[in-house]
């Protein structure tokens, strides 16, 4: 199982008033370990990712429903995972590495499930409740 | 990001024979032809030409918009444009390296595959300075992908940068593939990335910067040339996979020409 342990670090480092300040903990943590403080490029990779989850959502529910490509909804969670551990959420990141590995034996109903407990809490993470 | 272009303008010269597209690709011809036959590459109808008919395989022009190779393949630049190509299939990772290069170096060319085989035809085409390849790709498996860049006839002094997801222990399978090889995981490609780039491409940058700078005055032309010899790199890239580069890159502003 892949992990990306955060540095244990404090923030005095962000920017008073910034919009990083809003950020989940775990995100803030991963700007200052993973992006060097470099919130320009952080908040812009999590708005472009947010952008694409939609993407990545409608992706998922068509390979479900043609319930044939498992090399693709295979490449779709480890894409997944990636970005995850990226962003700081290393919490959801081990949902994404699962459907993964699944993603090349299990039956489409058990894939069905784990897809839809790892968009929950994508869902939650990212306030995307428009598309939940 | 480099767009394609399918419409073909024969009288361009821009198609090719299958042999010299494989003679391009360092492939053998069966395998361009195979990649005709899954529509990776666009056939014309045959050419009658002194000698024999040729099929024309016109995929790798029309996927790049047009001739820009000489005969031997070489590219046409009077100032060497830093040239990277990226082959990677996540979105989200094609815009955070896009981003990452626009921000940081301006002056370097990136292109974007989204498929090993797209990636292969391109890397023949574009004839890149650097390239940066996931493992887990659709179309071919990564070991067999990077093994082929490796051998191709045009790789000469092309460098190598792999970015992936896998942990240390799921990059096992493609430890022989990947020996020598830098390798970065995604997580820290913002930290990682950037020594690798300078590390490959930085004499170029610096060549260029050189190039573009206005003509001296007359009296002190023979000092300001362009040094004949490339500067020392300015970051020292490790190949180990638990390096953590600590140099940063100058940031600079302007327009990205490509990516």
């Amino acid at each position: 199982m892949e992990q990306v342990p955060p540095k244990p670090c404090s923030l005095p480092a962000l920017p008073e008033g910034s919009e990083v300040l809003r950020l989940p903990r775990c995100e803030q943590v991963a700007l200052q370990s993973l992006f060097d403080n470099d919130s320009d490029l952080y908040l812009a990779f999590r708005a472009a990712c947010i952008e694409q989850f939609v993407h990545d959502f409608e992706l998922a529910a068509a390979l479900l429903a043609a319930q044939q490509d498992r090399a693709a909804f295979s490449r779709l969670a480890h894409s997944l995972k990636g970005v995850l551990n990226t962003l700081g959420h290393t919490e959801i990141s081990p949902l994404a590495h699962a459907l993964q590995l699944e993603a090349e034996r299990a039956d489409w109903p058990e894939l069905q499930r784990l897809w839809l407990e790892l968009r929950a809490r994508m869902v939650a993470a990212f306030g995307l409740d428009a598309l939940a | 990001m480099n767009y394609t272009n399918n419409s073909v303008d024969m009288s361009s010269g821009a198609y090719y024979t299958t042999l010299e597209v494989a003679k391009m690709l360092g492939m053998a011809v069966r395998s361009v032809q195979l990649m005709v036959d899954r529509g990776d590459l666009q056939a014309m109808p045959q050419l009658v030409r002194a000698g024999g008919i040729l099929p024309l395989v016109t995929g790798v022009a029309a996927m790049h918009g047009g001739a820009s190779l000489r005969p031997s393949g070489r590219r046409r630049h009077s100032v060497h444009v830093p040239r990277i190509l990226l082959i990677e299939d996540s979105a989200h990772f094609q815009g955070l390296v896009s981003t990452l290069v626009k921000q940081r170096y301006p002056a370097i060319e990136l292109h974007v595959s989204a498929d090993a085989i797209a990636g292969l035809v391109s890397f023949g085409h574009l004839q890149p300075d650097l390239i940066i390849v996931d493992i887990l790709l659709p179309g071919m498996d990564g070991a067999t992908l990077i093994t082929g860049l490796r051998n191709h006839a045009l790789f000469g002094n092309c460098k190598l940068v792999v970015l992936t997801a896998l942990d240390a222990q799921q990059r096992e399978p493609y430890a022989a593939a990947l020996d020598g090889v830098d390798v970065v995981h995604k997580p820290r490609l913002v930290q990682e990335l950037p020594p690798l780039i300078e590390a490959a491409l930085g004499h170029l940058l610096a060549n260029k910067d050189a190039a573009e700078e206005p003509a001296p005055a007359a009296n002190g032309g023979a000092l300001a040339l362009a040094p004949s010899e490339p500067p020392p790199v300015k970051a020292k890239a490790s190949k180990a996979r638990s390096s953590k580069p600590k140099a940063k890159a100058a940031g600079k502003s302007g327009q990205q020409p490509a990516g």
